[in-house]
């Protein structure tokens, strides 16, 4: 009898077992999703729209605001409003209403669209709509529509410095001003934020999802091949080739990764080479590595074309004394540089750049004839100095202040070019920024946690088998990269790293670059940790991603 | 290989689906120059837009290399792997050039392509878009993007 009950118990402990393991699993998967859905539904909706299950990293990180990931340079990388609001003013006399503010919700998605509402080329985009309230009913076609972004300048960082930019702000009430205007998806950093204006999709449907990112086995960044990884439709690959490409587009930029605002150039079918111009080195260890020189690196140069004069403007040291004025004194200096002896590297950290640039957009406008017709042409420009301001001395720095009075006063000349060269009442211009930047930690009080620490955090608690193989292959500030097969091997799961990465501590990821204060040491490093592929089904965002996702998504489904 | 990672699985796609008929090898080499100097021209206008792209080239720094040749209603698409690693069955879609609606490409009978070794596939082309109207194709495999095949550069003489 005593046996019979053994082998009872037995019978039912080997039949219990996996029903008790299934519901660990998700006791632990539970948790996961309570801890993700305990962040602001906006952070989660915006981390979704900028998710790819095949390009994206596999876990998500996400700290409490103000706290950030990052190492190095001050990065401007998450969910959070402080780099995902930016500035959104659409101008244009005749075709854009004066108006000043209005304060309905938009996102960069809806550029593109609207872009098309003005030539004429209605443009179902994946994620985004036509700005129809900006627009003067009736009015006809442009000559011109200019794209100009202010590489960095979110809306908080115009808000530190709200004195700074009163050439903007006095043309809002001639133009439609969106107050409530955001990136749209997370992490918002150039490439992909780009490819969004100029797809009208975010990077969940455009396919950029990180300047880091995965393709089969290799994490490369996304514009190694040119614009081969870019697998949406750009406005402007629709409309030159719709238009036989008599339009005159082009992009006078910086580097490769912004020119996903305009288009896929020769590789789109029917298309042609669009003008190109940057000035990016090539192989750079980084991405947005600049050189002096205007140029096209070999990914992208096959597709697009480099007009052959634009190095024979005057060079950037010709704007020397333009920059050392700016900042109030004409010592030969610009805050840290000394521009006398400034190498032309150092100069790209002066407004020097402005005018520099700026110099070349009336050479391109006036010798490629933009605007000359009646075809309406696509202008895109990036100036990027506020943003290496940001990365470089924060946003909270007297540089940034002078960086965009600088970039503010210029906002005349452009004005003055397109006026010359397209004439008065011939033209667009949508004026926005990419992201904003992250506070100082000294202003923010943010504890910053270091990617390294991260990984190593993972391995020494994870990684046993003493292989070579690493379970890590990267951080970033809001991903982490999983071999998944090593991690396999070491007998774990996402969800167990992810729920350990939850108890581990500030103090415990600290870099040391910014050192955590010793009264936060104790606190969770992270208010959230998941499986990226938890994203679809967390109870928070059912209902809501519809509403606010995509309304086409390109993702494949053919396995 | 390092496991497939799941695709969100909506996508506008078009219906009609043309039986291939496809042919034999002998596939064009295609891909473009460009050594990124200058132009020297500046032309007020742009050339015309290719309407003929019939081969397409994918390469890949992990070692893939593929490609695609439109034959008649159908395509053959030939994968060589050098990667290491076995990959995962091959698909395709393609946007169309004027509009960007994406449709995916059934390649016929896909399966895995062993390393070191090249495999060629039957492929299903939808009616639309036509050739004409392909604005780009896209390699799949295990159903994660690739990224696009190169087409015809103009002045390839395609």
């Amino acid at each position: 009898m005593r046996l019979r009950w053994l082998a009872l118990a037995l019978a039912a402990l080997v039949v219990a077992a996996p029903t008790v393991a299934l519901t660990q699993e998700q006791g632990l998967e539970q948790r996961l999703m309570e801890a993700a859905c305990s962040a602001p539904g906006e952070l989660l909706i915006r981390t979704w729209r900028g998710h790819r299950a095949d390009r994206s990293g596999d876990l998500e990180l996400l700290t409490a605001e103000p706290d950030f990931v990052g190492h190095g340079g001050l990065p401007h990388s998450g969910p959070w409003d402080y780099v995902g609001m930016v500035p959104l003013f659409w101008y244009g006399p005749g075709f854009i209403r004066a108006q000043g503010e209005v304060g309905r919700p938009v996102t960069l998605a809806d550029v593109a669209p609207t872009q098309g509402e003005l030539v004429g080329l209605p443009f179902d985009a994946p994620d985004g709509a036509p700005l129809v309230e900006a627009l003067e009913p009736g009015a006809g076609r442009p000559k011109l529509v200019v794209v100009v972004v202010w590489d960095g300048a979110g809306r908080d960082v115009l808000a530190a410095w709200p004195k700074a930019w009163p050439e903007l702000r006095s043309m809002i009430d001639q133009g439609t001003w969106f107050e409530r205007a955001e990136v749209g998806s997370s992490p918002p950093s150039t490439a992909q934020i780009h490819a969004t204006i100029g797809t009208g999709a975010f990077s969940r449907n455009h396919g950029l999802v990180a300047h880091t990112l995965r393709i089969g086995d290799r994490l490369t960044d996304p514009w190694e091949s040119g614009s081969r990884y870019l697998t949406a439709a750009t406005f402007a690959d629709l409309y030159d080739r719709h238009e036989g490409n008599r339009p005159i587009v082009g992009t006078l930029a910086t580097v490769a990764i912004q020119l996903g605002m305009m288009s896929h150039g020769s590789l789109w079918g029917g298309g042609d080479r669009d003008i190109a111009v940057l000035r990016e080195r090539e192989g750079a260890a980084t991405l947005g590595a600049e050189g002096i020189t205007w140029n096209l690196t070999s990914n992208v140069a096959p597709y697009y074309r480099l007009p052959a004069y634009v190095n024979d403007l005057p060079p950037i040291t010709d704007y020397f004394d333009e920059a050392d004025r700016q900042d109030g004194r004409s010592d030969g200096r610009w805050h840290e540089v000394q521009l006398d002896d400034a190498s032309a590297e150092e100069a790209l950290l002066t407004p020097a750049r402005i005018p520099f640039q700026t110099r070349l957009i009336e050479e391109v406008v006036d010798r490629e004839g933009f605007g000359e017709d009646d075809v309406p042409d696509l202008l895109y420009v990036n100036y990027k100095l506020i943003d290496e301001i940001g990365h470089k001395f924060s946003m909270n720095s007297a540089p940034m202040r002078d960086a965009i009075e600088a970039q503010d006063a210029e906002l005349p000349a452009l004005v003055d070019l397109l006026n010359e060269h397209v004439g008065e009442g011939n033209w667009v211009m949508a004026l926005t920024a990419d992201h904003g930047h992250t506070p100082d930690p000294a202003v923010s009080g943010a504890s910053v946690i270091s990617p390294p620490a991260v990984a190593e955090a993972i391995q020494s608690r994870f990684d046993t088998d003493d292989d070579d193989a690493r379970i890590v292959e990267f951080t970033q500030p809001t991903h982490v990269f999983v071999d998944l097969d090593e991690m396999g091997q070491n007998g774990a799961t996402l969800d167990e790293i992810a729920s350990y990465l939850l108890t581990v501590t500030k103090g415990e990821v600290d870099g040391g670059q910014y050192p955590v204060s010793p009264d936060a040491a104790d606190e969770p490093a992270f208010l959230a940790v998941y499986p990226s592929s938890m994203l679809e089904d967390l109870p928070c965002l059912q209902g809501k991603i519809p509403d606010h996702g995509s309304k086409g998504l390109v993702a494949p489904d053919q396995g | 290989m390092r496991l497939p990672r799941h695709l969100p699985g909506r996508a506008r796609s078009r219906a009609a689906i043309v039986p291939a008929v496809v042919v034999a090898l002998g596939l064009a080499a295609c891909t473009s120059g460009g050594d990124g100097a200058p132009d020297e021209r500046s032309p007020t206008t742009s050339p015309p837009p290719v309407t003929s792209a019939e081969s397409y080239v994918f390469t890949d720094a992990a070692g893939i290399e593929a490609r695609l040749t439109l034959r008649g209603e159908g395509a053959e698409l030939t994968v060589r792997n050098d990667s290491g690693g076995v990959l995962p069955k091959p698909g395709l879609f393609v946007l169309d050039a004027r509009d960007g609606v994406r449709t995916t490409w059934r390649v016929l009978d896909a399966a895995p392509v062993p390393d070191g070794e090249r495999a060629s596939f039957e492929v299903e082309r939808s009616l639309v878009p036509e050739a004409r109207h392909i604005g780009l194709v896209v390699l799949l495999l295990g159903g994660e993007d690739f990224g696009a095949f190169v087409p015809p550069q103009p002045g390839d003489g395609a």
